[in-house]
């Protein structure tokens, strides 16, 4: 005879030990469907930003052989748009660009 | 046992029904606390399951019993970190026929408890799979990382110091 079974006395485990299980297996599924919920929606509301994000424009400070008028467009900022000085009278440029914060006004 | 040839919830509840007992019988004797033991078999399986696309079912039961006792392990581990050992009966034990008798069995369970407990883990991991988990040699020695010569004389060395324990607790008053 095993010596082993001399030893030890087999116990039983208390009763409900599949019925937890289940449980904690079903816990765990809805865990891991509220993680991909909030994933979802986390990526939805960074694809929103993206989407929403302003487009930026060329930056240009106004200097003072090139003077520039300030034309508000929206609450986004404020865009500058320059005439620039050209010898044929027939074609003339315009530069367009957001004014930086720190430029003068005016 | 599986449909697609992956570990299916079916599956896994056949297994645990299965080894849920002999599971409950090795990491009693790490532990020695019910709850404790119960816990740590459902952890168990909990993590089989969340590993279930990367289980090779034809060592499933030797998967199972590794993740087991290494929780085991770091609950002993833990246990005495905190200096804490709780201490119950016999569980599922037949009522003893009279108080001496019930005092008697009490006083073995203490007994064979110190002796595991002093057993080094690599002997005690041996000696509690091969008599409950019902594993060939080749098993136990696929769940621990080792050799097969080694499961039997790793068996035979903690059956002997075991002996010894108990007979000289036996003399002690």
């Amino acid at each position: 005879m095993d010596p082993l079974n001399d030893l030890f006395a087999e116990l039983t485990p208390p009763p409900g030990g599949l019925d937890r299980l289940r449980g904690r297996l079903a816990a765990d599924r809805r865990r891991r469907a509220t993680r991909w919920v909030a994933g979802g929606a986390l990526m939805m509301a960074a694809l929103a930003l993206l989407w929403m994000r302003p487009q930026s424009a060329p930056t240009w400070t106004p200097t003072a052989d090139l003077p520039a008028i300030s034309v508000p467009i929206s609450a986004r900022g404020t865009v500058a748009v320059h005439k620039v000085s050209e010898s044929d009278a027939v074609v003339f440029y315009e530069v367009a660009g957001t004014v930086r914060a720190e430029a003068p006004e005016i | 046992m599986t449909s697609g040839g992956q570990l299916d919830e079916p599956a896994l509840e056949v297994l645990y029904v299965r080894l849920e007992k002999p599971l409950y019988n090795v990491v009693y004797r790490w532990v020695w606390d019910s709850g404790e033991a119960t816990d740590i078999v459902q952890e168990a399986f909990v993590r089989l399951w969340g590993m279930r696309g990367r289980v090779r079912l034809e060592t499933v039961d030797a998967l199972v019993y590794k993740i087991a006792l290494n929780l085991a392990s770091k609950r002993k581990r833990a246990q005495r970190t905190w200096g804490w050992i709780p201490f119950e009966g016999w569980m599922g034990r037949s009522r003893e026929s009279s108080a001496d008798d019930a005092m008697a069995a009490n006083e073995r369970e203490r007994a064979v408890r110190e002796a595991v407990d002093a057993l080094p883990e690599p002997l005690r991991a041996v000696v509690t799979l091969c008599a409950f988990s019902e594993m060939s040699y080749a098993q136990v020695a696929e769940v621990l990382d080792i050799p097969a010569g080694t499961v039997g004389s790793r068996r035979n060395k903690a059956i002997e110091q075991l002996r010894a324990a108990l007979e000289v607790e036996q003399w002690t008053p």
